[in-house]
């Protein structure tokens, strides 16, 4: 199934010299805490979509490259009560992720290759390992660790399902295509 | 609008309309807090409000539509223009909620994505589980079993197939069969009864409801705790002699140590 190509307004988004495209309706707090695309790349290609709310100034949050964050979703670093006080803690996305619109997540960390559906809620301190795949409107209560290659859905999120080996490429491919297509007019 | 000067709102936030931020809130940027006209919201101290979350006070519609609307609506709109939504103090509202209701008190959290409906009055100290729809039907019945605070979970799935009512129901069924089968002294009748058959609900349900009002009381003396407990305990380290209200939650069919 071709995926289609998305044009968007070369006006509201902002691309930087590593290719990485982010909206200039997104809220993007705390910049000087975010590393997107990855440390050593030169071309990144992650993109965030318009309206998309990341919360760097909560603490620090690293996004891999490739990394898809769709509309409305909010990317907020995980948190955790610590001797009475709420501390923050860092949010680690690697590689080729895609995260669906209207998605709330607060992992703690997101390996590659990872494919978070529409409308979802991932909670504080999640841990998502590679090549994983949480369904559309999927709830993962707090502190859940979703094993390599697994299919978690429904709420509570569950284990629904297990991917083969070869979810690695389809993912990486997805996360590519999505980059590749979003063109500008 | 009036924020005091303790609270935090940040420029991304979106606050609309007659809003009172009282001390030591946080609002949080993409927050969206909208007063239609003539309706209001006045915040106590202490609350965040999250990303993308959304708090309204929506304007009552015309008469004519609240006419067709009013079964389903709750009753506690009145029938003037105006709406003042009060929060109390020391609520948690989490990123993606939507919250339209007409008071909520203090201490709530409301999880990521939960909806509470229109001009639903909500306590204090409830805890709302992400993505659940909170309806008035719902706070009412959650108030009702546990006044000092509920727990709303789970609106898309089974309602009872929250973690809770599935292990207060497998507590309820074990409760009732080892009321029914053994005399609650007798802890050799309770370790010779086959373990095998792991009970069936619907034949057990029966049973469990013949002694319910019997039983009704141990299950309030046997604490849900207790019962948690015994079941994350792995089945191999449960090797002396337990009482009725101490049944593992799962019978094993191979458990045959016993």
């Amino acid at each position: 199934m071709e995926l289609p190509i998305e044009r968007y307004d070369k006006g509201t988004y902002i691309e930087t010299n590593t290719k990485n495209k982010i909206s200039r309706h997104s809220t993007v707090c705390g910049t000087q805490n975010i590393v997107l695309g990855g440390k050593n790349c030169v071309n990144r290609q992650s993109i965030v979509h318009a309206e998309c709310v990341i919360r760097g100034d909560l603490k620090h949050i690293q996004v891999g490259k490739y990394c898809i964050l769709s509309k409305r979703s909010v990317i907020r670093p995980p948190h955790r009560l610590y001797k009475g006080e709420v501390v923050f803690f860092k949010l680690e996305m690697e590689d080729y992720v895609v995260i669906g619109e209207d998605s709330v997540v607060a992992a703690a960390k997101i390996g590659s290759y990872v494919q978070i559906g529409k409308n979802c809620v991932i909670g504080a301190r999640c841990i998502l390992k590679d090549c994983c795949r949480i369904l559309d409107n999927t709830v993962l209560p707090p502190d859940t660790v979703v094993p390599p290659f697994a299919v978690f859905g429904g709420n509570p999120g569950t284990l629904v399902d297990q991917l083969p080996e070869s979810a690695k490429l389809l993912h990486q491919e997805l996360a590519q295509t999505l980059a590749a297509n979003f063109v500008p007019q | 609008m009036s924020f005091d000067p303790t609270a935090f709102v940040c420029v991304e936030a979106l606050v609309k309309g007659q809003v009172v931020v009282g001390p030591g809130c946080v609002v949080q940027p993409a927050a969206q807090i909208t007063a239609d006209d003539g309706c209001t919201i006045v915040f106590g101290s202490g609350n965040i409000v999250s990303e993308r979350a959304v708090i309204r006070a929506v304007a009552p519609e015309s008469p004519s539509q609240s006419q067709s609307q009013s079964q389903s609506q709750s009753q506690s709109y009145s029938s003037s223009g105006n709406v003042t939504v009060t929060v109390g103090a020391g609520n948690i509202f989490e990123p993606d909620c939507r919250v339209e209701a007409v008071s909520i008190g203090s201490g709530n959290i409301f999880g990521a994505k939960c909806v509470v409906q229109r001009g639903c009055r909500v306590g204090s100290g409830n805890y709302f589980a992400p993505g659940t729809l909170v309806t008035q039907a719902r706070l009412d019945a959650a108030a009702a079993a546990s006044p000092d605070g509920a727990s709303v979970h789970n609106a898309t799935s089974q309602p009872g197939r929250s973690p809770a009512a599935v292990i207060a129901r497998a507590v309820e069924q074990q409760l009732g069969e080892a009321a029914s089968s053994t005399s609650a002294s007798s802890t050799l009748q309770a370790a010779s009864r086959p373990m095998s058959r792991v009970p069936k609900p619907s034949s057990v349900a029966k049973q469990g409801q013949g002694n319910a009002q019997g039983s009704g009381n141990t299950l309030a003396a046997a604490p849900i705790s207790q019962a948690v407990v015994d079941a994350m305990r792995p089945l191999e380290t449960l090797q002396q002699p337990f009482l009725a209200s101490q049944l593992p939650l799962f019978l094993h069919p191979q458990l045959s140590s016993m």
